[in-house]
């Protein structure tokens, strides 16, 4: 039987795909066997259970009564090498703590820190400055000025640009003003020439377990797409290389597949790349010049697979008429591998 | 994040927080799967009985939560209740009967025509057969690994059994299906 016949066999065994209605009939019947596994406490006697049901109502009415803990605020820390300044001051370009904030001005900006306290006041006078608040308590507020422009957060990260006035926000919600109109700017927007602006997200890539689910669905061409397009945004991800290798080698392209495990070898973990030689080396049977580096390769660390992989290297080098290399694989899997199949056969091939 | 995106790991999470939909979601993304698998370590399941077979993995998943250690792959451990699930019920005499009923005594060693595109439709059967055929520990090896591309490791953890026992079964199920040709 070839490798195509069985993928193919394997191809036409595929399971259906559970159902939205067959979901709910798992999680139906997975609530009823947790019940029922409950029953056995019908056999408790049931003064005890009493006893210690009211116990628990008495240690929950407890705790759910006790006093709520102060929310601490979040801490920001400093960069080293940076010390904390007295507000209020001049505030120059780098990077500055005032308090639990954190404070980078723009190269040609400055800001004046024109109110200190819980109600603290940074008037931007130029250039941008990026700032990370620290979350406030109730009733305090820090505000950034900049001409007739407010900016006032509760703990977030934003950046401010005096002219033209941008707000970036990137973490947590500020509040935009100027006299009585308000925005609101969350984070991932942008606020410029008076309106907020969200930058549309990027697309979203195709993962690769549901392009997994995909090829078992039998849309094969449709993970192929995918699997192309996160590959292209993610060269590196050898987990979509190894799928991409299997659909290809699945589909009888073995080329292609080998270029697939090529690539897994070359980023992927020690692991994967050892899986990938042997697989390739598989496909690769025909073509035993190639097979042999492979091999060597694969042989150089320890793995279950070593035996079958020395004697497939065996068979490479006595195909590429390196009959002393051969004999040489051929007696190692003999002598390591006492007793097992290929040490028989690799016996045989090596007389 | 809706449940189609959701890492396994916090459907997983919520599970065991008993917010029984996770257990939903978990089915829909992994139920095709696990009824592949069942279908091909069992080569005489049929889809009816691959999706009872199937339920019943993910609800002896559930039971059994409290020993799934969140390290591995989910998959791996699903298939490695579906093994046992399987063999379970190899042991019972009804279904060794139908085995018998379907395959007959002979099954193993058919040998197939790769030239006809005909006799190959019909050999998917044969390929079947000769799957059939293999001994039990032979066929889970093979699955595991040529057909849902667990590696020699994974496989060994599905199984419990050494990384040298799954080459070697491994080995002897390709030596095995080759001397079929």
């Amino acid at each position: 039987m070839t490798d195509e016949e069985l993928r193919a066999w394997a191809d036409a065994r595929a399971g259906r795909a559970p159902t939205r209605s067959e979901a709910d009939a798992l999680v139906g019947r997975a609530e009823r066997r947790r019940r029922a596994g409950w029953l056995w406490w019908l056999w408790v006697p049931v003064i005890p259970v009493g006893l210690g049901a009211a116990a628990a109502a008495v240690v929950l009415g407890v705790w759910l009564t006790r006093p709520a803990a102060p929310v601490a605020p979040a801490v920001v820390v400093a960069p080293e090498g940076v010390a904390p300044v007295a507000a209020p001051r001049s505030l120059p370009p780098g990077v500055h703590v005032v308090g639990d904030d954190q404070v980078e001005v723009g190269a040609g900006g400055e800001v004046v820190l024109t109110a200190p306290g819980p109600e603290a006041v940074w008037t931007l006078t130029r250039g941008s400055v990026a700032v990370a608040a620290a979350t406030r308590a109730p009733g305090e507020q820090l505000t950034v000025t900049s001409d007739d422009w407010t900016v006032r957060v509760v703990g977030t990260r934003f950046v401010v640009t005096h002219a033209p006035f941008t707000v970036r926000v990137d973490e947590g919600v500020v509040q935009v003003g100027r006299g009585a109109e308000r925005w609101t700017v969350r984070a991932g927007d942008r606020f410029e020439r008076g309106v907020v602006v969200r930058p549309p997200p990027p697309p979203a890539l195709p993962e690769v377990e549901a392009l997994r689910q995909q090829v078992l669905g039998g849309d094969r061409q449709g993970a192929r797409a995918g699997l192309h397009q996160r590959l292209a945004a993610r060269p590196g991800d050898a987990d979509a290389w190894t799928l991409l290798a299997q659909l290809e080698a699945r589909d009888g392209r073995p080329d292609d597949a080998v270029a697939a495990w090529r690539e897994v070898i070359a980023r992927g973990s020690p692991a994967a790349a050892q899986r990938a030689r042997f697989e390739a080396a598989v496909l690769l049977e025909r073509r035993p010049a190639e097979v042999i580096p492979l091999l060597e390769v694969f042989l150089a660390s320890p793995d279950p697979l070593a035996a079958e992989a020395g004697l497939r290297l065996g068979r490479a080098r006595l195909a590429v008429g390196d009959r002393e290399g051969a004999v040489r694989a051929l007696e190692q899997v003999a002598r390591e591998h006492p007793g097992t199949g290929p040490a028989a056969e690799a016996m045989q091939l090596s007389k | 994040m809706n449940a189609a995106s959701e890492p396994d790991r916090e459907l997983v999470q919520r599970l065991r927080a008993g917010e029984m939909g996770a257990l939903g979601s978990l089915y829909l993304r992994h139920g095709a799967a696990v009824r592949t698998f069942l279908r091909r370590v069992e080569p005489t399941l049929s889809h009816e009985d691959a999706d009872d077979a199937g339920q019943e993995v993910f609800l002896t998943f559930h039971s059994t939560l409290a020993r799934y250690e969140e390290r591995g792959n989910l998959r791996a451990w699903l298939y490695g209740i579906g093994v046992r699930s399987m063999r379970a019920s190899r042991r019972k005499a009804w279904w060794r009967g139908l085995l018998r009923a379907r395959h007959g005594e002979g099954a193993a060693g058919v040998a197939l025509r790769r030239d006809d595109p005909e006799a190959r439709l019909g050999a998917r059967d044969q390929v079947g057969a000769l799957l059939a055929g293999l001994p039990e520990a032979q066929r889970e090896v093979l699955v595991l690994t040529a057909l849902e591309g667990l590696t020699v490791q994974q496989a060994a953890e599905v199984l419990q059994i050494p990384e040298n026992a799954v080459s070697t079964r491994l080995y002897r199920a390709r030596r095995a299906l080759g001397e079929a040709r």
